[in-house]
């Protein structure tokens, strides 16, 4: 297998994006990822996109971004993992370019969400799981989904409604200064804790909006990436790991099997521990699954993700900053842009470019997109020189 | 959330799009019927002796379709639940709804549904706790359509 580089990234403004079409939406973080790797749309030999749908009207999303970029000719595919549908799109660029196929390869990640009313939203996403047993009848959403989660590690680990509220706040408080997020301003525990229920004891403001939004990640060989930039950012792991689709097979409530499998994967194959990353991204799509993933991934023991957040072990200068561009939270979830925009990030912190810049010490930095409650995880571990 | 309303962009409505899938149910056809008894029963592998809920016809651990059917015990454990406040579109004509993990205690399966006969606005005061003993009932919410659920079992 071939050493795999970033060497381009770009992103949309995420938010209430119906002032573009969903083409002129991609091509907002596909052009600023071709002129920051210094290519042109011809240079690209593989399109991957990652985009989930239904509320937006393509059904055949690859080819019509393509067209619009003018990529017709290269080799097309979309991909779905649900809410890690880029991460899967990255995996999917990472061993064509990896397998020897090919030099150069795009991830898009992509979702307008904001096209259809929200009911429909909220219907389309609870089906996101198995409809069949779950949704037919008994009509789980997504919230739910996590808030079964959150009763759960309540009650076996004394984690509180505040402890949950204080994620919100770390993520918000770290959104005001990242120019493409979707809500650019502070929030109080008390403004959470107020806020109307959805799902409880999740409240609307421990929920991710419904976002628009793209990001775009271009990949590239050892041989090709050296010759493009000074600074790589090397894949040292993409890994993946699956769950159950119904949520009644799983094993327990307090954590995501998928997270635990697909970290154990990728911390192996980077040959690091969480003690050496320097900075993450995980997936906070309801508070309670930042502080799950905490656990899920060794940055504190299983039970004390609570305690991790009310110490501000998470925020920059603690024992990891986790989710500084705002989070899903804050910065929004565009669900099939998510895992390219949390590489994105990812790829300016290694740079030094962050707008919220944590202290790189070791070089390495790790995005945990889950999809669905752990329908899917996807951890890739990314390095600098 | 109070987000500044701004002026809509201009946007057209697209063509209507209806979809209504039609899910087949033949081999696990006795499973509802038995609902209709106010039974709820389900598969067994008859060569490694797993219980599956839902039922399935083919037991991928033993690579068979020699399954049996069971009728399921009533005593059950809540693991997780939630108030299902924002409901999806299709749900809009219900109240607040309970949903509910519970273990079975005898089969060892898990099943999810709905709590019922609390009140969903007491749930969250402590009325309804992670480790309560839950009874598995068949009852018919919508009339006519009778389905499993779980109630307190005091
Ligand atoms: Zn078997």
């Amino acid at each position: 297998m071939r050493k795999v580089a970033i060497v381009g990234v770009g992103h949309s403004k995420f938010g209430d994006r119906n002032d573009v079409t969903f083409s002129e939406l991609a091509w907002e973080s596909m052009k600023p990822a071709l002129e920051d790797a210094g290519l042109t749309p011809k240079d690209i030999e593989m399109l991957v996109v990652g985009n989930t749908g239904m509320w937006s009207e393509e059904g055949l999303p690859a080819v019509v971004i393509a067209d619009y970029a003018g990529m017709s000719d290269a080799a097309l595919i979309r991909v779905e993992a649900a809410c890690a549908t880029s991460s899967a799109a990255l995996r999917t660029a990472y061993h064509a370019i990896a397998s020897g196929e090919v030099d150069i390869a795009m991830a898009v990640g992509i979702e307008k969400m904001r096209e259809v009313d929200t009911p429909i939203v909220v219907e389309l996403i609870g089906r996101a799981g198995y409809y069949y047993w779950e949704f037919e009848n008994f009509g789980f959403t997504f919230p739910a989904y996590y808030a079964l989660h959150a009763t759960a590690h309540m009650a076996k680990y004394g984690t509180t409604e505040e402890q949950l509220a204080m994620v919100a706040v770390k993520n918000h408080k770290y959104a005001v200064n990242n120019e493409y997020a979707q809500f650019r301003r502070e929030i109080t525990v008390e403004d959470v804790l107020k806020s109307r229920p959805i799902a409880w004891p999740l409240k609307l403001l421990d929920c991710c909006p419904i976002t628009d939004g793209s990001a775009t990640a271009i990949l590239a060989a050892e041989e090709v990436a050296k010759k493009l930039t000074d600074t790589p950012i090397w894949i040292a792991a993409c890994e993946a790991a699956g769950g159950t689709a119904n949520l009644s097979k799983r094993d327990s409530y307090v954590g995501l099997r998928a997270a635990v499998l697909a970290a154990q994967k990728a911390y192996k194959k980077a040959k690091v521990g969480p003690d050496q990353i320097d900075v993450a991204n995980v997936h906070d799509c309801f508070t309670i699954a930042e502080i799950m993933a905490y656990e899920d991934l060794g940055f504190c023991k299983k039970g004390e993700g609570g305690k991790f957040i009310e110490e501000g072990q998470s925020y920059i200068g603690g024992k990891i900053p986790v989710n500084v561009d705002g989070g899903l939270k804050a910065k929004g979830h565009p669900i099939g842009a998510t895992g390219t925009s949390m590489i994105f990030h990812l790829v300016e912190q290694l740079r030094g470019e962050a707008p919220n810049q944590a202290d790189i010490k070791h070089g390495y930095a790790l995005a945990h997109n889950v999809g669905g409650t752990g329908h899917y995880c996807y951890v890739t571990i990314l390095k600098r020189d | 959330m109070a987000m500044a309303e701004k002026e809509k962009p201009p946007t057209f409505r697209s063509r209507p799009l209806t979809l209504i899938y039609n899910l087949p149910y033949g081999k696990v056809a006795k499973f509802w019927e038995a609902l209709k008894e106010g039974k709820v029963i389900t598969t067994k592998c008859k060569k490694c002796g797993k219980v599956y809920f839902p039922p399935q016809m083919d037991c991928p651990q033993c690579m068979t379709s020699d399954m049996e059917w069971i009728e399921l015990s009533d005593e059950a454990v809540l693991e997780a639940f939630s108030i299902v406040v924002v409901r999806p579109a299709s749900f809009e004509k219900y109240n607040p709804y309970i949903l509910a993990i519970g273990r079975l205690v005898r089969e060892d399966v898990k099943i999810s549904t709905w709590l019922l006969d609390v009140d969903p606005m007491e749930a969250a005061k402590g009325k309804v706790k992670v480790g309560m003993k839950l009874k598995l009932v068949v009852r018919e919410v919508d009339p006519g359509r009778p389905l499993y659920y779980f109630v307190p079992a005091e």
